[in-house]
């Protein structure tokens, strides 16, 4: 079984550079969502393996989400990374007391994301 | 009456007779006056005789003149001889008188001569006449020379009583024993007693008892030697008790027969005595006084003699002292010192003088001193005025201008001193001047400086607040007090940290030797502090920034601290705002720059070779997220330059309508996608605005309405005047703003819903910029919605009429706020 990501991020280009980047680069299997709603709910019904969550996004933000898949999902927690813009030293701070798996800063480089995922996750590798 | 004078020859045997014997005969026979004559001439008598033959021719005879003899018969008829003799008598004549008579019994003549008749001769025998009238005149001549004898003796005898009762002295006589025969004085004034009361009492025994002894030892001696004199002092009791002193002279006398005593002369030498005692208590008490005076004399002699050799020492140290002194004075070179007399002349010069006024003594002195003082004072009076104050008030001081010898003037500080003698007369005046106009320029500069560091100090928008040693407040200006709400009055003195930085920012205590301020003070280090509290009067706090400063002397010692502080509210404020907008422009900037990067990543790693789809959705986001970042960019940029001032708008004469219709044109292409249809109801009204800026804004709000408007929908503009102003409208049938953001919608990266921005394509600052030209214009932006019900976007410009004021206007317009 292939590993399976979720992404959550509203702006579109990024949802699906990331997508591309993934899925060129691991056999993962890659789903996106264009909200935290959506996402929340996504996540709940796919279990993905580990979710990339945008933090600055209208309505619900990052640590929102987080909250609501902390909240929602019973056990075990599916391992959430950031991948957002926001990474001043506060902000960091901010999310690892929130107790986010890792942060991964915008912009990336599509070739080194899904490394920097299983490095993040202690994967033995991207190709697994 | 005959009268018959008949010159006769002198008497044989007797004396001759120089003068007729005056003769009286009382005869009523004149036959027997005749014999009487006859017998008489014959004896040799002169007579100038008369004849009385009656009483009465005998008493008219002896009136007339007084006879030397009187011859008188013995029997007359109806009188006789002894009767002529009775009147002779009683008429106080002494002339002897003869009884001529014829018969005449013995016993008769015996009985008449016994009864003062001088004789008697009978007529019978006259020729015994002569004789009996010679033994007449002879007894006669006997009797008056006794009688005159007698009264020379009497009259001698009440001179002599006289001298001695009225003599001062008092005169006793004694016998050998002492007794007393006589003492002058019936009533003796020196010792009261009477002469009865002392005759033949001893002398002895009222003597003084001290006395006795001594007066009977030297009476005893002057008894034995008849002739001999004593002189004594001694006292004797008075009759009134007390006692007299008196002084005494005896004289022995004793062989004298007229005296046979011994005479004692006495006078009352008391008062002498009591004088002389006087004199000689005055004289002891004289000796002891000028014995007391020789001891005084001596001791203040002996005092005189220190004196003067102190004084003598004192005149020379003051004489040392005044030389000095004078050096002294005549060595200040900074103050002119000189004397003036009471007129005003100068009496004395010194160096300072001289370098001040330029005049040299010899110059100066006797001048008066009016040459220091410009015409128009020595005119009004001036110099003795100042005089006339120094002498009334005892000293005069004044800073004036002063003339030197150039005529140059200086400012002086000036005292002039009245000096008086110890009588308490003007002796003159002493005059001190000081050149004070450097002096004064200095204190101007200091003033100057003094006030403008105040002036500094309350005008700094940092709190600043003074401190002493031992932190606590000596100044706090202005800004400090506003900020804290305490008044500086309420604060010097008083612990600064006790006041306001009391407490931390989270309510724990924060205790004074923990206090960075008082570092200034205990350490003398700087601190810059930006994490502490101050709290105000009222309780309530605010975030803190402050300098505390250590002042040092020039010793190095610091001797207060000078806290400068703000309050930085609205900085924290600020920097978090900042922090958020670096964070949402770092957000946004970067959302396209990661789509970029990832786009151009995968397409130049080749993996998307086999893809030609996915390739060309690759190319189509990184294109995509380029022009947004680009669009971006401009805006950012184009939102600074105009928030900093350095884009102005180029404000020219407009109509309203044609900047609408300007709008709406370019953007009918984007609402045609839409099918939404643009209404313009644009009336032809004058505006002053930078067109281009103003087409910019109607674009954005034309952009905004067609993006949020369903397809179909109307959107309307509208442009009407209102009073100064021209109202501009955009109205939509958009899904409307809710409440909340009615207001931050204007805001930067503010706009209702992040994600519309990127699908529709805006960048979040439209209604920033739109906000910010509008104010730039001096207008108002604002939006009126009903959720679900459309937006209407309001913005003003104003009225464009051609002569309207407009700077004025602009800048009254410029703070609106909504």
């Amino acid at each position: 079984m292939p590993r399976t990501i979720l992404i959550i991020d509203d702006d579109e280009s990024i949802r699906e550079i990331a997508k591309a980047s993934l899925e060129l680069t691991t056999g993962w299997d890659v789903m996106t969502a264009s909200s935290g709603l959506e996402g929340i709910a996504a996540a709940g019904t796919n279990h993905p393996d580990a979710i990339l969550l945008d933090v600055m996004m209208p309505d619900m933000d990052g640590p929102a989400v987080f909250r609501g898949l902390r909240g929602q999902l019973d056990a075990p927690a599916i391992p959430v990374l950031f991948l957002t813009a926001k990474i001043q030293k506060s902000d960091l701070r901010e999310f690892k007391d929130l107790g986010v798996q890792g942060v991964i800063s915008k912009p990336f480089d599509p070739l080194k994301l899904a490394g920097l995922v299983a490095l993040l996750l202690a994967w033995p590798t991207v190709t697994e | 009456m005959v009268t018959t004078e008949i010159q006769t020859g002198c008497h044989e045997g007797s004396a001759p007779q120089k003068h007729p014997l005056r003769l009286l005969i009382l005869e009523n026979e004149p036959a027997d006056a005749e014999l009487c004559l006859l017998e008489l001439r014959k004896a040799g008598f002169l007579l100038q005789e008369k004849i009385a033959q009656t009483r009465m021719e005998f008493e008219q005879a002896i009136s007339a003149s007084v006879p030397d003899v009187v011859l008188a018969d013995f029997n007359l008829p109806g009188w006789n001889g002894m009767g002529a003799l009775e009147v002779l008598r009683q008429k106080g004549l002494d002339s002897p008188l003869i009884l001529v008579s014829g018969a005449l019994g013995e016993e008769s003549a015996v009985d008449c001569i016994k009864r003062g008749a001088t004789d008697y001769v009978l007529k019978n025998n006259l020729a015994r006449l002569p004789f009996a009238v010679e033994r007449a005149l002879e007894d006669r001549r006997l009797r008056d020379e006794r009688a005159r004898a007698q009264a020379a003796l009497r009259k001698e005898e009440e001179r002599f009583r006289a001298l001695i009762e009225n003599s001062a002295d008092g005169i006793v006589l004694i016998d050998a024993l002492g007794s007393i025969i006589f003492t002058s004085h019936a009533n003796n004034h020196i010792l009261g007693y009477t002469a009865e009361e002392r005759l033949g009492k001893n002398i002895f025994e009222l003597l003084h008892p001290e006395d006795g002894p001594r007066i009977k030892k030297v009476f005893g001696a002057l008894v034995l030697r008849p002739g001999s004199r004593v002189v004594t002092e001694v006292r004797y009791r008075l009759k009134t008790g007390g006692w007299r002193w008196l002084e005494c002279i005896a004289n022995n006398l004793l062989t004298d027969p007229s005296v046979a005593g011994v005479v004692i002369n006495y006078r009352d030498i008391s008062e002498r005595k009591e004088a002389e005692q006087k004199i000689r208590t005055l004289n002891e008490e004289l000796e002891q006084r000028v014995t007391e005076r020789t001891a005084q004399l001596e001791a203040v002699n002996r005092d005189l003699q220190t004196e003067i050799t102190d004084r003598r020492r004192a005149e020379k140290i003051l004489q040392r002292s005044q030389e000095r002194f004078q050096l002294l004075v005549d060595g200040v070179r900074d103050y002119a010192i000189f004397m003036l007399d009471p007129s005003g002349s100068v009496g004395s010069w010194n160096v300072g003088a001289e370098r001040m006024t330029g005049f040299r003594a010899e110059e100066i002195l006797g001048r008066h001193y009016s040459c220091f003082f410009s015409s128009e004072e020595v005119n009004a009076g001036r110099p003795r005025q100042i005089l006339r104050i120094a002498e009334t008030e005892g000293r005069f001081e004044e800073e004036a201008w002063r003339v030197r010898k150039d005529g140059t003037r200086f400012l002086a500080n000036v005292v002039a001193t009245a000096l008086y003698s110890s009588e308490g007369r003007l002796r003159g005046f002493s005059h001190i001047t000081r050149d004070v106009t450097e002096w004064s320029k200095t204190q101007e500069a200091l003033e100057t400086l003094r006030l403008q560091t105040e002036m500094i100090l309350n005008s700094v928008g940092d709190g600043i607040c003074g401190l002493d040693p031992s932190g606590h407040c000596t100044f706090f200006n202005p800004t400090a007090e506003r900020m804290t709400g305490w008044k500086a009055h309420e604060l010097v003195g008083k612990d600064l940290h006790v006041l306001m930085p009391h407490t931390r920012a989270d309510g724990s205590p924060y205790a004074p030797e923990e206090c960075r301020i008082r570092k200034a003070l205990t350490e003398g280090v700087t601190s810059r502090v930006d994490d502490e509290m101050f709290w105000r009067k009222d309780g309530t706090g605010f975030p803190v920034e402050y300098i505390s400063t250590p002042i040092r002397n020039q010793q190095g010692g610091i001797h207060g601290a000078v806290v400068s502080f703000q309050d930085i509210t609205e900085r924290r404020a600020i920097e978090r705002l900042k922090d958020e907008f670096v964070s949402i422009v770092g957000h946004e900037l970067r959302s396209p720059l990661t789509s970029i990067r990832g786009a151009l990543g995968l397409l130049a790693a080749g993996l998307l070779a086999g893809n030609p789809g996915r390739m060309q959705q690759m190319l189509d986001i990184a294109l995509k997220s380029t022009d947004r970042l680009v669009r971006m960019v401009n805006d950012i940029l184009d939102l600074e330059r105009m928030q900093s001032g350095q884009v102005l708008m180029a404000r020219t004469g407009c109509d309203a309508g044609q900047l609408l219709s300007q709008a709406a044109e370019a953007m009918r292409m984007m609402a045609e996608k839409t099918s939404i249809r643009l209404e313009l109801s644009a009336p032809s009204i004058p505006v002053r605005a930078d067109s281009d800026r103003i087409i910019q804004v109607v674009t954005n709000l034309l952009s905004n309405a067609i993006k949020f408007s369903p397809p179909g929908a109307v959107v309307a503009l509208s442009a009407i005047q209102e009073e100064n102003e021209v109202k501009f409208g955009v109205r939509d049938q958009g899904r409307g703003i809710p409440v909340d953001k009615l207001e931050t919608i204007f805001e930067r990266f503010r706009q209702v819903d992040a994600s519309d921005s990127r699908e529709k394509g805006g960048t979040g600052l439209g209604l920033a910029i739109c906000r910010t030209i509008i104010q730039q214009h001096g207008g108002r932006i604002w939006v009126e919605s009903v959720t679900g019900g459309g937006s209407t976007f309001y913005f003003t410009l104003p009225a464009g009429q051609t002569a309207k004021p407009e700077g004025k206007k602009y800048s009254a317009q410029n703070n609106f706020d909504h």
